[in-house]
Order: structure tokens, then C-alpha cells, then sequence
């Protein structure tokens, strides 16, 4: 089975973006709409000739080509719980748990070190990153750091 | 500039601002230094910070960290080659080869006192010529506005990496986000999607980092640290390389030019500003061979290019209020915090502020140049600073980054979906920096040619506001070459490529 090429795919979803685009303009009096809908029709102009591109000049690179994916998924995931854990736990446990722990995964190359001093390096590096930052803000900048819903 | 003099030294001697002053520079250099972590990235990770600031003391601080950013960025182009910002890619073709051959020390000097002199002649370009252009600026209307935010955004998509479809489409992108909320003239609430907090539009803060430093960050986990070139401490070189620099006054001052003058254009940044001049210094060598080979003078170009970019480069975000690249557009991020809008009318309005931080400028080329003689070699060892503790300890930075601007955990989610977002874009060959500045551009361009419109309603004739007046009509006529100019060297590029493999087939058989 032939592969889909990336920039189909891509050119595809902003040529539906822009026809949501222009369509959401309706209803608004012309000097809303006259920018947006200008806009809206040279991206559906543009996401078209990209299409025509990808299809004449199609080309076997993959979008995540050289790149070590499950590094990018877990540092990506990882993004994610670390927004969810601010909203549970607050900001300063949430970030020594995220510091804490990518610093650790990171460090799984490292086959010279022990695993005992990588615990130890993830540890110290979210407490004193995170601690010292937590301080700066709540107490010098004076920003309200969230507490969490079980904080 | 002399009715305010005395606000501006004020200001400058004011302890807490000599102080950021200098931090600015070395944490620019640190952060430069670092192969993935860009100018852009340390002004936007340090946005946030600067709101607690005084607007002088904030507009001192980014100042230092830009230029001390692309400064650093020759570290590791000298040590490692790898250049650490962008800018430093030229530095590599000659810094490198001189490392190798035992002189690292002798490059490191030469680009501290090029970037030092490069520096100073952008900073007085920009302290000079802004008044001038903002001046002249005074006399745009709305139609201009919309063509001078069109030119920017054409120019932008064109010059950025990348193919030249993908910077127009990526440019379309950020004029579309930059529509989200309320119509700036007309009042109605657009592309909200039933959000409250949508209707003042997204967070340009929040986008900005966003786009610039997560996917660098997520990038930066697949690089490998390269071994470093050691350094050897020799007596005297500083005295030698300064004399042997400052007696090529002609040379110096092309790089400059170059460099001052592709910083003006929006979208080309420091790294054309130093291939141009590595070029041009190649061209007019009576030795072309020594290049590439550990040459002085391609240090010398190359930095002394880059370093005058960045006075250039913010020339058209002071006098016009349109950020000509990402690092400008992060400083506009800054002024817009601090309550105050860029533009022809800040010079009028804020002559204290705008003056100080010009001057301040120019010090800080100086800062950077003593900075990088002294402790060049010293920075040098933050190369070997892991990615396991960078990597999380960034990421952690720009949420809080984010957060802090309203308090907001939506911003937050923000920032990760945008920034998820512009790393998949970035691997598809989207250059975050077209998409940024359509962003900004957008609400400038919109309500350009929505007052316009208004304007030509009233007068009968919109077709003679917009394509007949002087400025207009060259404003007009440069947006068509921006795109015109590229698009003819790409089909005359590929031209001459397929008759050369012609040939090349024909030879072969």
C-alpha cells in the first residue's frame, strides 16, 4: 500500500480549516467580515496550489523523519500532565513532579551513570529549579500561584 | 534627543538598570552559547519577567539579552561548530577550522571585537535613523498602513527558511489567528467559538512563547553534544586582533552596511546579514582559497555582519510599529505589556524612553564586547550543560512564563496546544516566524483597510485612496517585488539545474 504523503494530508486539513473559515464569516457587517474572508480565500487559494504541489512533486520524508519519536511523545505527553497535575496538585508539586521526572527519563543514555545518581540528579534539579522559581514569582513578582483543586 | 538628555542619563546611571544591563548581556551570551536556544528564545523566555519592571529597565534588559544572545551564538559556532543562534552559521566556516588548528582563542577574540564594532556602528544606525524614519512616518494614513503591514508580511513569507508557499500560507495562518476576537473597527466578536476569554483575542505573550520555544525545547532532546576544541591562553592577542581589526576600516564597514541594511528588511535576520558579508568579504579577497580554511577575516565578516543586523532590525518596529523580525517582534510583546503601543508616534509621545533605551544599546555592544574578551573561554564550558536538566527546566519556565501574564490556566493550555502545534508545523517545513508576524501584522493590516474603506466610502473612491497615493504606490509596488523577486530566482535556479543535469546526462553518454 502506497503511503500518504504528509503534505497532502496537511494541505487537506487547511483547506477544510479555511472553508470553516470563510463560511464563520457569514453573518458578520461587511467591515468585520471583509479581512477574514479576504484571508480565508487566499489560504484556500494557497492550501490548493500546496495540494497540486504535493501531488506532482511527491517526495518519500516523513514528517517525524531523524527525530527519536518516543523522546518527543513522552516530553509531549508529559506537557500535557503536567498542565492536568497544576490543575489537580498546584503549581509547585505539579512542577517537581514534571521536572522530576523527565529529568530522569532523559537521562536513560546515560549508561555510565547508576541509577541511584540519576534518582538523585532528577531529584535535586526539580526541587531547586522548581522551589527557587515558586519563590521568585509567589513572593517577589507577587503572582498567585495556582493551589490546585486538592491543594 | 538633547531636550531629554538629562532623563536619559538618569535613567542609565540608575544602579538597578547598570545591573540589568550587564545581566541582559551575559544572559544572552550563556543562553546564545547553547546549540537549539536562539535569541528569540531567551527574550521569550525572559517576557514574562519583565513585567514587574519599570518600561526602561525592562526595554534595557531585552536590549542586552538580544544582542548579547546573537553575540553567543559564535561560541559554539568557534567551539563545537555548531552555531548556537542561527546567526552564527557563517561564523562556523572559518571559526571552526581556526579552533582546529589551536587558535580558538584567536577566534573568540576576533569575533568578541568585530561583533563589538559591528554592534556599536547598528546601534548608532538605529539611534539616528529611527527618528528620521518615524518623522516621515507621521505622514501615513490608513491605506499606508495596511501596505507598509502587507510589505512586512510579504517579505516576511518570502525571506523566512523554508519553501516560499509555505511562508505565505504560514503568514495567511497568523493573519487568521490575529482575526480571533473583536473586529477592531467594526465591534463584532469572531472565531470565539463560544470562549469569553477569546474575545480580546489570543494572548500574544502566550503565542509568542508558544511558537518560539516549545518546539525548540522538544527539539533540542535529539541533539548530541559534540566534542569541544580546547583553548589555548596566549598573551597579547587581544592587543594584536584589535589593531589588526580596526586598520581594515573599509572592510568593517561593509560587513556593517550589510548587515545594518538586510536587518531594515523584514524577515531576512542575522543569519543572510552574515552569509551576504562572508560572501561579499570572499569576493573582494585577493586570497578567495585561505577561506574556509581558518581565515580571520571570515570571522570577522560574519560577525561584524550579524551584530549591526540587529540595530537594523529594529529600526522598522521603532519607527513603524511593525517588528521586522522575531526577536523585534518579542521586544513590541514587551512595550505592549508595559502599556505602550510602537510606532511613529512613540518617538513624539515617550522621547525619554525611546532615547534611553537607543543609548543603552550602543552600551551594550560595548558591555558585550568587554563580556566576550574576558569571559568567552569561561562561557564556553556551559556548552557541556546537559539537555536532561535544560530541556525539562525550560519547558517549566515557559509555563509559569505564561501563566503569570493574567493569572490564567487557559493561557497555559494555550501555550501547549499552540506550541504542539507549531513543533508539528515546524517538522512539516512551516517556519514559526511568518505565522508569528501575520499574527501581529494582522490587527494592523485589518484596520488599515477597514478605516480605509470607511474613508473611500465617504470621499466615493476607494480605488484612488488605496492605489494612487505616493507612498502607497510604492509601498505597492516593493510588496510585488518581494514576491515577484524569489519567485523568478527559484524558476531561473531550477532552470539552470535541469540544464546542467542535461548536460551533465549528455557528457555521460
Amino acid at each position: 500500500m502506497q503511503k500518504v504523503n504528509y503534505d497532502i494530508v496537511t494541505s487537506i486539513i487547511f483547506i477544510i480549516i479555511s472553508i470553516i473559515t470563510i463560511l464563520e464569516t457569514r453573518g458578520l457587517s461587511k467591515i468585520s467580515y471583509i479581512f477574514p474572508r479576504t484571508i480565508g480565500v487566499i489560504f484556500l487559494l494557497l492550501s490548493f496550489m500546496y495540494l497540486i504541489l504535493s501531488i506532482i512533486k511527491r517526495d518519500n520524508k516523513k514528517l517525524f523523519g531523524n527525530i527519536d519519536k518516543q523522546k518527543v511523545l513522552i516530553m509531549s505527553i508529559g506537557m500535557i500532565g503536567y498542565f492536568i497535575s497544576i490543575s489537580l496538585f498546584g503549581f509547585l508539586i505539579a512542577s517537581i513532579l514534571y521536572i522530576g521526572l523527565i529529568t530522569w527519563y532523559l537521562q536513560k543514555d546515560q549508561k555510565e551513570k547508576s541509577h541511584k545518581s540519576k534518582i538523585l540528579r532528577a531529584v535535586l534539579c526539580s526541587i531547586i529549579v522548581s522551589v527557587s522559581f515558586f519563590i521568585l514569582f509567589q513572593y517577589v513578582f507577587l503572582v498567585p500561584l495556582p493551589t490546585g483543586l486538592l491543594g | 534627543m538633547f531636550e531629554v538628555f538629562p532623563d536619559i542619563i538618569s535613567s542609565l546611571i540608575e544602579p538597578i538598570n547598570i545591573l540589568l544591563l550587564c545581566v541582559g548581556v551575559l544572559a544572552g551570551i550563556i543562553v546564545g552559547a547553547l546549540p537549539g536556544l536562539t535569541a528569540t528564545m531567551a527574550l521569550a523566555l525572559l517576557l514574562p519577567f519583565t513585567f514587574a519592571m519599570e518600561a526602561d529597565s525592562s526595554l534595557i534588559t531585552m536590549g542586552g539579552l538580544y544582542i548579547g544572545g546573537i553575540y553567543g551564538g559564535c561560541i559554539s559556532a568557534i567551539l563545537i561548530n555548531t552555531p548556537g543562534t542561527p546567526s552564527a552559521i557563517a561564523t562556523t566556516f572559518d571559526g571552526y577550522p581556526l579552533a582546529k588548528k589551536g587558535k580558538a582563542s584567536h577566534a573568540l577574540i576576533t569575533a568578541s571585537i568585530s561583533s563589538g564594532i559591528g554592534g556599536v556602528i547598528g546601534g548608532l544606525t538605529l539611534l539616528f535613523l529611527t527618528p528620521v524614519l518615524a518623522g516621515w512616518a507621521l505622514n501615513f494614513g490608513p491605506p499606508e498602513y495596511f501596505w507598509v503591514a502587507l510589505l512586512g508580511l510579504a517579505m516576511i513569507a518570502t525571506l523566512s527558511a523554508g519553501s516560499m508557499l509555505k511562508g505565505l500560507i504560514g503568514g495567511c495562518i497568523g493573519l487568521l489567528l490575529g482575526t480571533i476576537g473583536i473586529s477592531p473597527v467594526g465591534g463584532e466578536s469572531r472565531f470565539t467559538f463560544g470562549f469569553p476569554e477569546l474575545q480580546s483575542g489570543l494572548e500574544l505573550i502566550g503565542i509568542l512563547i508558544a511558537f518560539f520555544c516549545i518546539p525548540e525545547v522538544i527539539s533540542m532532546i535529539g541533539n548530541k553534544a559534540k566534542s569541544q576544541k580546547s583553548l589555548n591562553k596566549e598573551k597579547g592577542i587581544v592587543k594584536n586582533l584589535f589593531f589588526y581589526i580596526i586598520k581594515k576600516p573599509i572592510f568593517i564597514i561593509r560587513s556593517s552596511f550589510i548587515g545594518i541594511i538586510t536587518g531594515i528588511i523584514p524577515g531576512a535576520g542575522g543569519n543572510v546579514a552574515a552569509l551576504l558579508s562572508y560572501d561579499a568579504a570572499v569576493r573582494f579577497s585577493k586570497d578567495k582559497k585561505s577561506f574556509g580554511k581558518g581565515k580571520i577575516e571570515g570571522v570577522m565578516a560574519a560577525e561584524t555582519s550579524n551584530n549591526a543586523e540587529v540595530g537594523g532590525s529594529l529600526v522598522p518596529l521603532l519607527s513603524l510599529g511593525i517588528p521586522g523580525a522575531p526577536p523585534a517582534a518579542i521586544i513590541l510583546g514587551a512595550l505592549m505589556m508595559q502599556g505602550i503601543t510602537p510606532g511613529p508616534n512613540l518617538m513624539a509621545e515617550q522621547p525619554s524612553l525611546v532615547y534611553t533605551f537607543l543609548v543603552s544599546f550602543v552600551i551594550a555592544n560595548v558591555v558585550m564586547m568587554i563580556f566576550g574578551l574576558m569571559g568567552s573561554r569561561y562561557i564556553g564550558k556551559v556548552l557541556s550543560l546537559p539537555v536532561y536538566y535544560l530541556a525539562p527546566s525550560i519547558m517549566f519556565l515557559t509555563i509559569i512564563g505564561a501563566y503569570a501574564i493574567r493569572n490564567n490556566l487557559l493561557d497555559v493550555a494555550m501555550l501547549i496546544g499552540f506550541g504542539l502545534l507549531a513543533y508539528v508545523l515546524k517538522n512539516a517545513g512551516f517556519d514559526p516566524a511568518p505565522i508569528v508576524l501575520g499574527l501581529i501584522l494582522g490587527p494592523i493590516a485589518e484596520r488599515g483597510l477597514a478605516q480605509s474603506i470607511l474613508m473611500g466610502e465617504a470621499s466615493g473612491g476607494i480605488f484612488t485612496l488605496f492605489f494612487t497615493r505616493p507612498i502607497s504606490v510604492v509601498l505597492i509596488i516593493l510588496c510585488f517585488l518581494s514576491i515577484l523577486l524569489p519567485l523568478l530566482g527559484t524558476i531561473f535556479k531550477s532552470k539552470d539545474k535541469t540544464e546542467k543535469e542535461e548536460d551533465k546526462i549528455e557528457m555521460e553518454a
